[in-house]
């Protein structure tokens, strides 16, 4: 149970909606599979300027959804499950 | 596969396989260093970014983990402060696989708050490439502050950052929701900044809350100091406690936090402002401490 209200995926409309089909088909082409949005990203939707930053933060971390960078010595997810460890979050 | 991420195990025995022999030494130094990053980031100094060099870590990769610190900041603040259960899909949750509440690491090994002195000689600690200052950055910055920014010139190495961190000052001009007041806005990121130690933003967010407020600022200083805000209102305090917590221990957000916002006659839009005004903050304050970015001459108002 989250703790408040959210805008459902296919009940966004304007922008809300161009930002959940971003990031669905971002996280669908990563996965290899048709993935609703996470629900992360949902806890913004009832101010849509928020919802667009994780959004313009998904196309940053994935090349705008392509998941072609090139990898470092240490696993992007790594430095990610890192900060969420330190930070007891593992979502 | 490493084996810190398998399941069935506990902060402490992750902590352990950390600092054991089983991973890559440069995975541990990526680990001490975003420890710090997220439980003190004022006491990171440029012999931090000296010893993962040593370490064989280079430039590019230190600034590309402060940006990567500072976009997972706001995923873990706005998972936390909505409420988010583990999902199979999520970013962290897939690959662990494990109940979050085995996990309170922010209870483990927490660092005393930090006064530590900071030089920084020349714009950051870290190399840069102005080749990728672009002319549609030196465009906005222009328009917005006469200059280019030091945050922007500190993270040239990670130029594909550029468009989340010009959204992130766009998005801290003002409140996004009409139910957060820009007085509480201004509030809230002097104090997110103050929690976080944040040399960078310290005069811009001195500034900002000047131009709704001239007192606030000593009021909020004492407030800090004294652990009490009753100089402010009863709303302005619970918009307070909420940011304060989720700078600390994100974690730690119940819906009670939401129930008090409603309680005061603010709503769910001011929590969610509230939520990324800290979060967003945060994130900028962090990495700027990380990589030593130098102050501007000016502050980051638009102009």
């Amino acid at each position: 149970m989250t703790y408040i209200t959210r805008v459902a995926e296919e009940e966004a409309t304007g922008s809300l909606k161009q930002d959940f089909e971003f990031v669905s088909g971002s996280y669908s082409k990563a996965m290899n599979m048709k993935v609703p949005t996470p629900q992360v990203y949902t806890t913004n939707t009832i101010v849509p300027a928020y919802f667009r930053f994780g959004a313009v933060q998904n196309r940053v971390l994935t090349n705008d959804g392509q998941h072609d960078q090139k990898p470092g010595q240490v696993p992007n997810i790594l430095v990610n499950f890192a900060l969420s460890f330190y930070s007891s979050c593992f979502y | 596969m490493l084996p810190f991420i398998y399941p069935g195990q506990d902060a402490k025995a992750i902590l352990e396989d950390v600092q054991s022999a089983s991973i890559p030494d440069v995975h541990k130094l990526m680990f001490n260093w975003i420890e710090s990053f997220t439980r003190d980031s004022s006491s990171l100094t440029q012999g931090d970014i000296n010893k993962l060099l040593q370490g064989g870590v280079s430039h590019q990769e230190i600034v590309e983990w402060a940006n990567i610190a500072a976009t997972q900041t706001w995923f873990v603040m706005s998972a936390d402060g909505g409420g988010i259960p583990l999902e199979g899909n999520a970013v962290t949750g897939s690959v662990i696989g494990l109940e979050r509440e085995k996990y309170h690491a922010a209870e483990v090994l927490t660092s005393p708050a930090s006064d530590t002195e900071v030089q920084i000689n020349d714009l950051s600690w870290v190399d840069r490439d102005d080749s990728h200052i672009g002319s549609e950055l030196k465009d906005w910055a222009s328009r917005r502050y006469g200059f280019v920014p030091n945050f922007f010139m500190a993270n040239t190495l990670a130029a594909g950052y550029f468009r989340r961190h010009i959204l992130a000052l766009e998005l801290l001009d003002q409140p996004q929701s009409k139910s957060l007041g820009v007085e509480q806005h201004a509030l809230v990121r002097r104090l997110v900044n103050r929690l976080n130690k944040g040399r960078y933003f310290d005069q811009t967010t001195v500034d900002y809350l000047k131009c709704q407020n001239p007192q606030a600022e000593v009021l909020l200083a004492q407030g800090i100091a004294q652990g009490d805000f009753s100089a402010f209102t009863e709303q302005d305090r619970v918009v307070l406690a909420f940011a304060e917590k989720l700078v600390k221990n994100a974690y730690k957000v119940t819906a009670s936090d939401v129930k008090r916002f409603l309680d005061v006659g603010l709503d769910e839009e001011a929590y969610v402002d509230v939520l990324n005004t800290t979060s967003i903050q945060t994130s900028m304050d962090r990495t700027a401490n990380a990589l030593g970015i130098k102050p501007d001459e000016k502050s980051l108002i638009v102009k």
